[in-house]
């Protein structure tokens, strides 16, 4: 027998105290690991969507804003499609202060035999294009051919699978790493492709509004302004100058995101406030409880010579061992609720929801364990603070 | 080894009374040397435990000084009086005093593992509870003892730390009369092997064991 092992053997003969002291521990872990998490991970997601956007102006024909919510689907990549004639791209090109104009086209597919699962196809000009060609570049270094789709990180196919899009064969030959954006669960391809499946699927009797050839049609330009000039100006211009088109800013559609993002980040830190403060009273209260039942126990070490150090060192390393298996618990059980789940809690908050890396959850879960380990020991201090200057004589005399 | 009390005194004040200051015990001198077993016999609420804990290094007295040899008790600080306390004296308090979350041999070894962390005792320890008819609750826990069983279990801690100084205080209070007898030829053969020993009572059996008596009444001590 160790003295040093005493304080496990104290927790372990109290099954019901330890239990309870852990599930405290284990809650204000998970709160703390949960909530740090799902804010990290909603800037990563803003700062994903602010670098894979690219554009400072985007220009849909007038009649997108009735059909789909623009945000929704520019930047959460809600299903949708609109069109207009891709004149508009030479007419944006020709504007001052345009340093780079490419087009896209959107098809939506559906889920009928037609098609192997509902997605948001877009068709991307590779050597015009700046918003998504450079990431897919990253992730698939070939040219793409016709009928080659890169797929976005939750598109549940394999790569070289065969997706059917309006009963053409499309062959998948990438897959882009996760933004946290739209980006997610669309399928990208050519200009060219995307024509085939236009012609396609109006071949199929599917009215996409379409009003002309299929090759001349375009859904968006993404517009990136020189440095010296100002979307402002270049949005105005469109606005006014280029007809049943309109011209949103990006800056805009990130501001609502990243309003939604501070409100959410807000909240995410009250909760974890309040679940901290009510935590912590709970385990100093938890910790009142034990002092009067622990007062004998602790008498009878200092008639046997402990000092109060030492005891204050068994409260220490008790309240130590608790904390440790309630974080780890803790952290372990809100890994099994965030990761897994991202995508229902990217879905419910409406924002953009990108996990930070391995190495910022380590350090998450250290900061966890850490602040868990701090709390636990400040609220114990009081109680080893008593319990080490207990009136020996006086708890023996009285016998409790 | 020679423990000495000075002129030491504990008082308490009262808020009413005709003096507000109340003695437990009053200015006391006495000195337990090795090899001797002193009885100090007393109504309950005489200030018998009061005293003891003052010798011990459990209660700070009000006045005087407690010395061991020529070590004052109390000019320790508390990590050395309770190192002290630990490797010097042995300690019989009243009441149940088992540490719940051990066996019984475990807390029979307590006081010798307490400092230095090392396995040691256990023989010791053994032979103490296997004298006392409890050898075969070494493994038991607190939990499952009698009263008397939880106090001859005290009564083995004391004695297998081998002290120079053993204060106990009514050690067979919760004893039949055949226990009582094992449990006083123990503390008579601790003293005579060098321990200077002092039993705290109420029981006049005790007087049978005692090279040295003493009388505490309402804080007095007399011989």
């Amino acid at each position: 027998m160790k003295f040093r092992k005493l304080p496990f053997r104290n927790l372990t003969k109290k099954p019901g105290r330890t239990a309870m002291l852990t599930v405290l521990v284990m809650i204000l872990s998970f709160a703390m690991f949960a909530g740090a998490a799902t804010i990290f991970s909603l800037r990563n997601g803003m700062k994903s969507l602010e670098a894979r956007l690219g554009a400072d102006v985007i220009v849909v024909p007038v009649s997108a804003k009735s059909k789909v919510n623009l945000d929704e689907m520019l930047l959460q990549g809600t299903v949708g499609y609109f069109y207009m004639d891709s004149d508009v791209l030479e007419k944006v090109r020709e504007i001052d202060g345009v340093e780079k104009a490419s087009a896209q086209t959107f098809l939506a597919t559906l889920r009928a035999d037609c098609c192997s699962i509902p997605v948001q196809v877009i068709g991307i000009d590779p050597d015009t294009d700046f918003t998504v060609q450079p990431w897919i570049a990253q992730s698939y270094g070939k040219p793409l051919e016709t009928y080659d789709l890169i797929v976005g990180s939750k598109v549940g196919t394999e790569i070289g699978s065969t997706l059917r899009i309006y009963q053409q064969d499309c062959q998948v030959v990438g897959r882009l790493d996760s933004t946290g954006t739209g980006m997610d669960t669309a399928v990208y391809t050519t200009m060219d492709t995307m024509h085939l499946l236009l012609e396609a699927a109006q071949g199929l009797g599917h009215d996409l509004k379409i009003t002309g050839d299929p090759d001349e049609v375009i859904s968006a330009v993404y517009i990136k302004v020189k440095d010296d000039s100002s979307a402002v100006s270049v949005n105005n211009y469109i606005n006014v100058h280029i007809r049943k088109v309109e011209s949103v800013q990006t800056k805009n559609m990130l501001t609502t995101v990243s309003d939604g993002m501070a409100g959410a980040s807000s909240a995410m830190t009250i909760l974890i406030g309040g679940i901290w403060v009510l935590t912590f009273l709970l385990i100093i209260a938890a910790f009142c409880m034990i002092l009067r039942e622990r007062r004998l126990e602790f008498a009878v070490l200092r008639m046997l010579g402990a000092s109060r150090r030492m005891l204050s060192g068994m409260i220490f390393t008790e309240t130590a061992a608790i904390c440790v298996l309630g974080s780890v618990l803790g952290i372990l059980l809100a890994c099994a609720v965030v990761f897994p789940f991202g995508g229902l809690i990217e879905e419910k908050l409406g924002l953009p929801f990108l996990q930070p890396g391995a190495g910022m959850c380590i350090l998450l879960a250290a900061g966890t364990f850490l602040g868990v380990l701090l709390t636990g020991t400040v609220a114990s201090m009081w109680t080893a603070n008593r319990l080490s200057h207990v009136d020996a004589s006086k708890i023996l005399r009285e016998g409790n | 080894m020679i423990l000495r009390a000075e002129k030491i005194a504990k008082w308490y004040y009262r808020k009413s009374g005709e003096s507000n200051r109340f003695f437990t015990v009053s200015e006391t001198d006495i000195q337990l040397e090795s090899g001797s077993l002193t009885v100090l016999m007393g109504r309950s609420g005489s200030g018998k435990t009061t005293f003891l804990h003052m010798l011990g290094g459990l209660l700070i007295p009000d006045a005087g000084k407690v010395w061991v040899d020529d070590k004052d008790l109390y000019a320790m600080n508390d990590a050395e009086l309770s190192r002290y306390r630990n490797q010097h004296i042995g300690i019989i308090s009243q009441g149940h005093t088992a540490v719940q979350s051990l066996s019984v041999l475990e807390n029979v070894m307590l006081p010798q593992v307490m400092y230095g962390d090392k396995d040691g005792g256990t023989g010791l320890a053994g032979e103490w509870l296997t004298r006392f008819g409890m050898q075969d609750l070494q493994e038991a826990f607190p939990s499952e003892l009698s009263g008397g069983e939880l106090r001859r279990m005290s009564i083995a801690r004391a004695l297998a730390g081998k002290p120079e100084i053993l204060l106990a205080d009514e050690p067979t209070g919760d004893l039949d009369d055949e226990n009582t007898q094992l449990v006083m030829k123990a503390l008579r053969e601790a003293a005579d092997e060098g321990t200077a020993v002092l039993v705290v009572t109420h029981e006049s059996d005790a007087l049978d064991y005692a090279d040295q008596r003493w009388q505490m009444n309402a804080g007095v001590l007399t011989k």
